[in-house]
Formats: C-alpha cells, sequence, structure tokens
C-alpha cells in the first residue's frame, strides 16, 4: 500500500480545487446542468463559476455548448466520459485515504 | 470538502427535479382513478361498459402528461430555479428500485385478488407502503415535504380505515393521497414561480 502522503499527492488536482469539485459533484449525476443551476447550487460567483467551468473544460473533464433562449445566452453543461472516469477515481481514492485515517 | 457536503451535492440534481410538477402529476393520476374506482362502485350497473376499462385508457395519458410537464417546468421552473436533467435509470439503483417495487406490487395484487380479509383492511395497508415510500424517498433526498407526504399518507389510512364503510374506503383513500400530493405540489410550484426571472446576464 502506498504511503497516505503519496496518496494524497496523487490526488487529481483538477478535480481537487473546492469549487471544481463542487461542479464536478453536480454534475456527476447530471446529464446535463445550465449555468444558473450550478451557479444556485456551488455558491459560487458568477466569475468564478465561470473561469472554473472553462478550465475544467479545458481539462476536458466537462462540454459546455452555449446558446441563446431567444435572446438570453444559456449556458448548458455536461461531464465528458473521461470527465465521469476521473471523478470515480477521485471519490475512490479519497475513500481510500479517508478510510486509512480511520 | 466533507463527505457529507459531497454526498449532498451529488443529490442536489434529483432533489432539483422534485419541483412540484411531479406531485401534481401523480395526484391528477391518483383522482382520476380514485373518481372512476368510486363511480364504478357506486353506479357501476348504470354506467356504460367501457368505463370499466378506463383505467387503463389513464396511463397513457399520464405518460403524456410528463411531456407537458417538462414543458411547463422548461418554462416556469428552469428560468427561475436552473436547468438539470438527471440520468433516465437504465441498470442503475434506481432501475433496480422500480423493478423491486413493480415485483412487490404484483405480489401484493395477487395477495389481494386470494385473500378477502387483505380486502377489507386496504386503506391501512395502503396508507403504510405510501408512507414506508415517502419515508425512504425522504431518507435519501432529504426534501421534508416527503416526510409530510410519510406522515399524511399514514394518518389518512388510519382515518380511512375506521371512518369509511369498507365498500368504498380503497377509492376514498386514493382520492385523498391525490388531495395530498395535488395541495403539496401546487405549494412548491407556487413558491417557485414566486422567485424572480435570473438569467446569465441578469446575475
Amino acid at each position: 500500500m502506498k504511503p497516505l502522503a503519496k496518496q494524497a499527492v496523487e490526488l487529481d488536482r483538477m478535480i481537487h480545487e473546492p469549487a471544481r469539485l463542487a461542479i464536478m459533484a453536480l454534475l456527476y449525476k447530471a446529464e446535463e446542468a445550465d449555468f444558473l443551476f450550478l451557479l444556485r447550487e456551488s455558491g459560487l460567483t458568477k466569475g468564478n463559476l465561470q473561469s472554473h467551468l472553462a478550465r475544467l473544460e479545458d481539462g476536458g473533464y466537462i462540454a459546455v455548448e452555449k446558446s441563446f433562449v431567444g435572446k438570453i445566452p444559456h449556458t448548458v453543461c455536461r461531464m465528458t466520459p473521461s470527465g465521469r472516469k476521473a471523478f470515480k477515481n477521485y471519490r475512490k481514492e479519497l475513500k481510500k485515504i479517508a478510510g486509512q485515517l480511520g | 470538502m466533507s463527505k457529507d457536503l459531497m454526498d449532498d451535492m451529488l443529490k442536489r440534481p434529483v432533489r432539483q427535479s422534485m419541483d412540484g410538477l411531479n406531485e401534481i402529476q401523480f395526484g391528477i393520476v391518483f383522482l382520476v382513478w380514485g373518481i372512476i374506482a368510486m363511480a364504478l362502485k357506486l353506479w357501476g350497473s348504470e354506467l356504460p361498459e367501457w368505463m370499466s376499462w378506463s383505467y387503463l385508457i389513464v396511463l397513457p395519458v399520464a405518460y403524456y402528461f410528463r411531456a407537458l410537464s417538462n414543458r411547463l417546468r422548461a418554462r416556469w421552473i428552469a428560468p427561475r430555479i436552473g436547468y438539470v436533467k438527471t440520468h433516465s435509470p437504465i441498470l442503475g439503483k434506481t432501475m433496480i428500485a422500480i423493478l423491486t417495487g413493480g415485483v412487490i406490487a404484483v405480489v401484493v395484487v395477487i395477495a389481494y385478488v386470494q385473500s378477502p380479509q387483505l380486502r377489507l383492511s386496504m386503506p391501512l395497508e395502503m396508507g403504510v407502503i405510501f408512507a414506508v415510500s415517502n419515508f425512504i424517498l425522504w431518507r435519501w433526498l432529504r426534501v421534508q415535504r416527503l416526510l409530510i407526504y410519510a406522515i399524511l399518507s399514514l394518518a389518512s389510512g388510519l382515518v380511512i380505515q375506521w371512518m369509511v364503510p369498507d365498500f368504498i374506503a380503497s377509492e376514498t383513500f386514493l382520492c385523498s393521497i391525490a388531495v395530498i400530493y395535488l395541495i403539496g405540489g401546487i405549494f412548491v410550484v407556487r413558491n417557485l414561480i414566486r422567485l424572480p426571472i435570473a438569467t446569465e446576464d441578469s446575475l
């Protein structure tokens, strides 16, 4: 078994950041969700959420689709298969660490 | 982020989809079923033959209610609290729960057909089934009104069992459950509609 510190260091840093972890957790059980839902449920500010969504999109964890409903912009996010796999692994690793800590 | 908070975050998409419209949908279906069943019991001989099949007509209509409630959700609810689409159950825990529920329902129906004793206490048994289902859902999602539904289901099962004549007790129970769900659903939708519309520009 790897030492605890090594396991902690090897956690996916992209997901481990609290705001991005919240976004990933919110999207994990959803097929897709819009910006307003993520904003309300994550408690982040608009700018903060936008920047974290951009980072997750750049990392290939989520897909962001921007469109217009009438004249109103509408952003829909969904987790990519690789993002889903990464989040699953992250949870598994985190559970292992938590288990070792007792 | 603590484990509890992450578990809570994971449940939020499902919790969001409990926006009252589902309860209104169930409420309408139960109410129509209850009224049909009551009409058949009270005036069965005077009603046309097709009325005894009208239970089945409600099912496809109920399915199309889903389309209608999705449109209402997109128009009224999503602009206020956001849009989220949950995974359709394929082989996950939800599907296993639905299949288990279906098997239990078939077993219960067969038991009722076989035993007149069970039929006599049907409102109470239905009250317990509704109460337990709502309680399990409440434990999972922590939506407070599900606990209220559980208590009211059990209470109406008990009251109807003792106060309403046996020949019409099950139908009365179905109508009372319908009213509970309809009132709950309308109350939730009304509260959501009162929220201001939020767009990405206005946030």
